[in-house]
């Protein structure tokens, strides 16, 4: 199917298929002939796109009279470096679009969608030049994060449309703390924070056909291998980076493995209408940093001052202010 | 404590009835549920035959004042049963809001709006974006027309089945 979906151009085409001929050989070598033939283009053809892919930061051998070696790959998310990582049941991720820089992951994956990209594409991207966070705001995106969007196309009941966003942010944390060891905690209603900075945000956009959902972009921005120092002054009080943190890169590929995987099954059980949040409720309120503290919480129409008392099975957060009354929040931005 | 879903099964129900009118009240919640009041239907002979708008309820919560515990609305109960909805005329389709969250006009707020007053529409045109937990939903009109009137304000909380727009269709 990957194979022939228009969003890919044919360059990228062949060139993973390339890297699944080096991949499959593993440690062998792959013939000049051998990719000239089966790919039908010439051997010139083959070594361009094999500069390219060096270019891109693969690691090729080229041994006279044997082929082609594959030593090492970039840890980027490309379609047969990411479905390598994934769990053969694991619908998410199974093809994937990946650039070097774009202005926004999320209107890629639109434009992906239009031209009838599968469920479970990932887009991603090197960098961002125009990335986006909730209502038009910019999203810092520089080389070493991982910037990516997933096209979902299953039927969810608009009214279980918001579990998308909390489910992603327990999928984020799990895959941060699996590969990683750092365990962050989950600011309402789905930043993923360390110690009151930003390690990621994310953003869902959706079309819906009356009451069901037909599209959602689930755009997943994760500071990952971003240096401390590379956050512009005015973002350092806020944001960190998995690397920042820890001090060691994460491997991006391994990343975006473990929270595909992990997200999975939990898109299926909202598109059969069960409520997967509230499966999973107890997990996002142990991590998360909002509940029971004295918080400002700014909405699209005013400022409530009271204590973030819970957020219910459908994530909505509820807020006790000075005079008694509890307020039912449904956007806005939880300030401390 | 109701939840939307509850809410929504019980709109259907009172469509679908001959009721025009649901009332519950329990400790910590009322809830009052009113369907528009069909319009005399004027004899086809009229052009612009005034008709029968399709049935269409609108929600209310009425915190109760003695059950604190209560969720309140925000930011305020929404206008409620504000006696009996406005007579339809011919050809004028009002978009709804499809879910609970905040009402946006604009994708950011330095934008101008998705539509206005006088805007034309098509079925695909997006008219503005309903968010609830940095999940935006951007409604398309689903109709083709103009707008002839914003039914809610930017920032504010819409409640399912909340008129959003008036349309003139043609």
């Amino acid at each position: 199917m990957a194979e022939t979906a228009p969003f890919w151009s044919e360059s990228e085409r062949v060139r993973n298929a390339i890297v699944d001929m080096l991949l499959a050989a593993e440690d062998g070598y792959v013939s000049g002939q051998a990719m000239s033939e089966s790919l039908g283009i010439t051997r010139t053809a083959v070594w361009k796109h094999l500069q390219h892919l060096m270019e891109l930061g693969f690691a090729i051998e080229a041994v006279h009279g044997q082929g082609y070696r594959l030593r090492g790959h970039p840890d980027i998310l490309m379609a047969p470096l990411l479905r390598r990582r994934l769990p053969s049941a694991c619908r998410l991720g199974q093809d994937a679009v990946w650039v070097p820089r774009v202005d926004s992951t999320n209107a890629l994956a639109w434009r992906c969608a239009r031209e009838g990209a599968p469920h479970g594409l990932v887009v991603s991207a090197g960098e961002q030049t125009g990335g986006r966070g909730r209502h038009g705001r910019s999203w810092f995106s520089p080389q070493g994060g991982l910037w990516m969007s997933v096209l979902l196309r299953r039927p969810i009941p608009l009214s279980r449309a918001a579990e998308v966003t909390l489910l992603a942010s327990v999928a984020v944390r799990r895959a941060i703390g699996e590969t990683t060891g750092l365990w962050p905690g989950i600011k309402w209603p789905n930043d993923i924070v360390h110690h009151g900075r930003k390690l990621c945000g994310i953003l869902a956009e959706i079309r819906a056909d009356g009451e069901v959902v037909e599209q959602v972009v689930l755009g997943i921005g994760i500071n990952a291998n971003i240096p401390a120092d590379a956050f512009p002054p005015e973002l350092r009080r806020t944001a960190t980076s998995v690397l920042a943190e820890t001090g060691t890169p994460v491997d991006r590929l391994a990343l975006a493995a473990a929270l595909l995987a992990a997200f999975d099954p939990w898109l299926e059980a909202l598109a059969d209408d069960r409520p997967a949040f509230a499966e999973l409720a107890e997990e996002w309120r142990a991590a998360n940093v909002t509940l029971g503290r004295w918080v400002r919480v700014a909405t699209p129409t005013r400022l409530l001052v009271g204590v973030a008392e819970r957020v219910d099975d459908r994530g909505v957060l509820y807020i006790r202010t000075e005079s008694g009354k509890v307020c039912a929040v449904h956007s806005g931005d939880v300030l401390f | 404590m109701l939840k939307i879903d509850d809410i929504r099964d019980l709109i259907r129900l009172l469509d679908e009835s001959s009721l025009t009118e649901l009332r519950i009240e329990t400790e910590d919640m009322k809830l009052c549920l009113k369907k528009a009041l069909t319009a005399p239907v004027t004899p086809p002979a009229a052009a612009a035959a005034a008709v029968a708008p399709p049935p269409a309820a609108a929600a209310s919560f009425l915190p109760s004042p003695e059950a604190a515990a209560a969720p309140a609305a925000d930011p305020a109960p929404p206008a409620g049963p504000a006696g009996p909805a406005p007579v339809q005329e011919a050809n004028i389709h009002t978009i709804t809001s499809p879910m609970v969250g905040t009402f946006y006009r604009a994708p950011s707020p330095d934008a101008p709006p998705y539509v206005d007053v006088g805007s034309r529409v098509t079925e695909k045109t997006v008219v503005c974006i309903v968010e609830a937990m940095k999940l935006m939903n951007e409604i398309e009109a689903e109709c083709r027309g103009e707008i002839i009137e914003v039914l809610a304000e930017n920032g504010q909380l819409v409640e399912y089945g909340q008129p959003l727009f008036r349309v003139r269709l043609g």
